[in-house]
């Protein structure tokens, strides 16, 4: 438990610390942005609004020509064109480190988890998983082996209100469909029974099984190096459905956890790679938001 | 803001469930035996309580004893792995004549935890007993795994 705790802690504050930094970092740009804002402003009591021109032109025309009688036109101000601006996007590819480090707690399974995500538009981001994963136990009572693989699928939303629109920042809440295939068997088995003195040797063939899940995410990726990115996530994994062996439930299913439990919980940290591949064009409406009366 | 001391909190105690060793421990309330309890029904099935009979001795015919002139309101009991059916001794007070209850069952190993490994788990088929001191018997569950339930309720009229 101390060291699930001590774990824990350590990346926590690892977490804590990428957002210190950035935060260091970010304030000079952050008062550049404000700058310009003031700038822009500066010219406005220059620009007359066109429909102010008409009552002057009218006051020049004193001809006796009758000029056709139009209703008094109500100034009506030109619509601003929308703003236009291209968002960078990419393939972020990472390896969870986490799954190393559950290693040491649960020794019979070995995990290796990539993770990848695609910037699809200003907010959205398609999210990917592939997964391996191996469990071998072996005690005075039986002994099991399992293997499989598993991926996710599904989409991240960005929480973070950018000021600069080329940051790649995330805080993001998400939500995956998952996918297992497994393989486990237990060699060999005895059951020893204190008050009638048996023992009840036996053995589980090999047994293929597939799993189907749900998984809510909530989770930040942090751009600690250019292009580099540190990022946790908690996730909590809702199984639908599974057709393991009646009486004989795996050990770990894998990308899932447990395979006794209807949900479990789980903690990811990635290292990832950000490839820059293209940009996506976001086009925005510059007009005031109208106020709901 | 003020709640997110709480929220880590919970968080933490998640994550800590999430890495434990699960091979590591074996709850052994999971151990699959078989449960009984007796029951006092007076009024002909109206007025139905539990009972605890002052000196219980039970044990399977040609075994150790299980329970020895204990007080005891319920017992739990090891069906025998190796066959399809278990007969047991049932003495409830020392001035009882006792009864001898015989399980027919079928059996199936399961697991049952990464912890605790596999077990055997049964159905009971019927259960014959003598009615010198038991009134009647009543099946509540046939599963015998590794719920902990009460699968039999003995009554008695005295």
């Amino acid at each position: 438990m101390i060291r699930t705790f001590l774990y824990s802690l350590s990346i926590s504050l690892a977490g804590l610390l990428t957002q210190a930094t950035q935060a260091q970092v970010k304030p000079a740009g952050d008062t550049s942005i404000k700058k310009t804002a003031v700038d822009t402003s500066a010219p406005k009591p220059v620009q007359r609004p066109p429909a102010t021109a008409a009552p002057a032109r009218k006051a020049a025309d004193t001809s006796g020509r009758k000029p056709a009688q139009h209703p008094p036109v109500a100034a009506v101000p030109a619509k601003k064109p929308d703003s236009v601006y291209y968002v960078p996007g990419g393939l972020r590819l990472g390896i969870d480190i986490s799954r190393f480090a559950l290693h040491f707690f649960q020794p019979y399974r070995t995990d290796v988890a990539v993770q990848a995500d695609v910037r699809l538009n200003k907010k959205l981001y398609g999210a990917f998983e592939v997964g391996y994963n191996r469990t071998s136990h072996s005690d005075t009572s039986y002994t099991y082996k399992g293997s499989g693989a598993y991926t996710t699928i599904g989409v991240d939303y960005d929480f973070l209100k950018k000021k600069d629109p080329t940051d790649k920042n995330m805080v993001y809440g998400g939500i995956h469909y998952g996918f297992a295939r497994n393989s486990y068997e237990a060699p060999a088995y005895n059951i020893h029974n204190q008050y009638w003195d048996s023992e009840t040797p036996g053995s589980f063939p090999k047994t293929n099984m597939t799993a189907h899940w749900i998984e809510l995410t909530f989770g930040m990726r942090v751009e600690a190096l250019p292009n580099l990115f540190l990022g946790w996530a908690v996730r909590e994994k809702i199984m639908l459905a599974n057709n393991a062996a009646e009486g004989f439930d795996p050990i770990i299913i894998p990308g899932f956890g447990s395979g006794s439990k209807s949900s479990q919980f789980d903690m990811t940290y990635t290292v990832s790679y950000y490839i820059p591949l293209y940009k996506i064009k976001i086009r925005e409406s510059r007009e005031p938001k109208k106020k709901k009366d | 803001m003020k709640y997110i001391s709480g929220i880590i909190a919970i968080l933490l105690l998640s994550v800590f469930a999430a890495c434990e060793d699960e091979t590591k421990s074996c709850d052994q309330t999971l151990i699959s035996d078989l449960g009984m309890n007796f029951k006092k029904d007076t009024l002909q099935g109206f007025l139905v309580k539990d009972t605890i009979w002052p000196k219980v001795t039970m044990y399977a015919l040609g075994r150790d004893s299980i329970v020895k002139k204990q007080p005891r309101s319920s017992v739990f009991m090891s069906l025998d792995p190796l066959a399809d059916s278990s007969r047991f001794y049932l003495k409830l007070d020392s001035t009882m004549i006792p009864d001898t209850l015989t399980f027919r069952y079928k059996r199936k190993q399961n697991f049952v935890s990464p912890g605790c490994g596999f077990a055997t788990f049964f159905t009971l088929d019927t259960v014959i007993t003598t009615y010198h001191t038991i009134d009647s018997l009543h099946i509540n569950n046939r599963e015998v795994n590794s719920t902990n339930d009460t699968h039999i309720s003995l009554f008695f009229i005295y």
